[in-house]
């Protein structure tokens, strides 16, 4: 167990210490490879305990044109890391007056996940496009370990969905395919997983650049799940229809 | 002369991270309240801090009660700090650590603003306080929220303690947001005047206040536009007044008490003490 956590929860009562909850991206974060590009899909809830702090947090935090970073764990954490990445690459590309790969960005990612591994609690998912090897995605769990993948699901609401996605992927999928299976991902995670919730954000990234868009549930297009009906036992007034 | 379990603790804490803070103490600290010692408490701002967004501007308030414990040590506490003449900056948390950290951004952005000649903007006053606190690992209690209007219009920010940062159109922060949130959720409206984001901002407050024991007393706001930004307080709401007059009319009838003798001195005032609360 890391002592630096454990310590950061006792409440301290001598100096008048009582951590307050960490905020923290109980997410949902999906994201797939396509035939030229890349689509991911996040939810926006960010919650401190049980109060939801933010119910439209943009969790797709863009580092360039055509990269960006998916965000789950500590939200300090996170944000604090994307900056300092950003920041390096950067200075890498203006030194070199070339783009970073996805490759070379997604180390960087790792060097300070590993680096920093028993004081941050983060988990990011790195999504791009370059010239060299098309769209990319790599998943960087708490630790530092990076695995490229071509499609995966991230945060606490993606327990509810590896085998929904596991059955959608294929080989040759088109951007609008890719964009329907990630919407539809991130609806049922939505669905099941108390700590995401609120819109769903969807960022398509390609050669032309990374494009942001925005599903609320009160608006046409949101991913919505029909709510199971009541049980044929139950009295009439509970099993509701749609 | 640590017991078993204090050791049991102190083993189990890593107290060597970071070269900033020193930690042993905290275990000493423990050890002296096991043996029974009585240990200060931080005089910590239980808070209702609001900030609504409008058409143009921005509109941010706090309530004014700081207490320790269960006492109330300040019932007239600025919690309405001003960063530039039109950044200002909300503050829960630990009441030092909030005047510390304020008095570090004002000062810094004052800096930038002589330097480059311009007026700073809202986002450089929240990097410069996230990337500190993140730096104190949540060890600075301050919980800001960071609004003001700049070139690029009006901007409302939330940061915390640990250097989370958030944007907001409208939010609320501290013990008393709880109450104050569901007055905003229920009426913020996007494209308000002021006058409607004032009565908004007034309203949220007194929410807090009414529902959360660690705020009230009376509340203080502030409107900041491009030309202009005005301050208004402090406000007492009408259940924050004490039920009867604070003092009391103690007046004899001259000669209720009879004069012995008489004699007259001549004083200087150098210096008096204000004790109208």
């Amino acid at each position: 167990m890391d002592t630096m956590r454990e310590e950061k929860r006792n409440a301290i009562p001598a100096i008048g210490y009582y951590p307050q909850e960490e905020i923290s991206t109980g997410t949902t974060l999906i994201a797939m490879e396509y035939n030229g590009g890349v689509v991911v899909g996040t939810d926006s809830r960010t919650s401190a305990g049980s109060f939801i702090t933010s119910r439209a947090t943009n969790k797709i935090t863009p580092i360039t044109d055509n990269l960006v970073v998916c965000r789950s764990g500590s939200a300090a954490d996170t944000q604090a890391i994307a900056d300092i990445a950003k920041y390096y690459i950067e200075t890498f590309s203006m030194m070199e007056n070339e783009n970073v790969t996805i490759y070379r960005a997604t180390q960087i990612f790792r060097q300070f996940l590993y680096n920093y591994r028993d004081s941050l609690s983060a988990s990011v998912l790195v999504a791009g496009y370059d010239d060299k090897l098309g769209g990319q995605l790599y998943a960087l769990p708490i630790g530092g370990f990076v695995t490229r993948q071509r499609s995966t699901a991230s945060g606490s609401g993606s327990t509810f969905v590896q085998g929904f996605l596991d059955s959608k992927w294929r080989p040759d999928l088109t951007l609008e395919e890719c964009k329907a299976i990630v919407k539809q991902a991130v609806g049922l995670a939505v669905f099941r997983d108390g700590s995401s919730g609120g819109v769903v954000r969807v960022a398509t990234i390609d050669k032309t650049g990374t494009k942001l868009e925005l599903f609320r549930p009160d608006k046409p297009g949101f991913p919505s799940v029909a709510p199971p009906k009541g049980h044929l036992s139950f009295p009439d007034h509970i099993e509701q229809s749609v | 002369m640590v017991s078993t379990e204090v050791k049991n603790v102190a083993a189990h804490m890593d107290m060597d991270r970071g070269g900033a803070f020193d930690f042993s103490n905290c275990i000493r600290n423990q050890a002296m309240c096991k043996m029974g010692a009585k240990a200060p408490k931080l005089t910590s701002t239980g808070t209702t801090i609001v900030a609504v967004s409008y058409k143009g501007g921005l509109v941010m308030g706090a309530d004014s009660r700081a207490t320790a414990g269960n006492i109330i040590a300040d019932k007239h506490c600025e919690k309405v700090h001003k960063l530039t003449e039109s950044i200002y900056a909300c503050g829960a948390g630990t009441a030092a650590d909030l005047d510390q950290v304020t008095k570090m951004l004002s000062g810094n952005l004052r800096l930038l603003e002589l330097n480059t000649g311009r007026k700073a903007r809202v986002i450089t006053a929240l990097r410069q306080a996230k990337q500190h606190l993140f730096n104190y690992q949540g060890y600075i209690g301050a919980y800001l929220l960071i609004g003001g209007v700049d070139p690029t219009g009006p901007h409302l920010y939330m940061c915390s303690a640990n250097g989370t940062t958030m944007a907001f159109p409208f939010t609320a922060q501290g013990s008393g947001s709880y109450a104050a949130i569901t007055i905003l959720e229920r009426d913020f409206k996007v494209d308000m005047t002021k006058e409607e984001a004032e009565k908004l901002v007034q309203r949220a407050l007194e929410a807090g206040m009414h529902g959360d024991n660690a705020s009230g007393n009376s509340l203080n706001l502030v409107i900041i536009e491009p030309k202009e930004t005005v301050f208004k307080g402090p406000i007492v709401p009408e259940f924050c007044k004490r039920p009867e007059p604070n003092d009391l009319v103690y007046k004899f009838k001259t000669g209720a008490t009879k004069v012995l003798k008489n004699k007259t001195f001549k004083y200087d005032i150098i210096e008096s003490m204000d004790i109208s609360h």
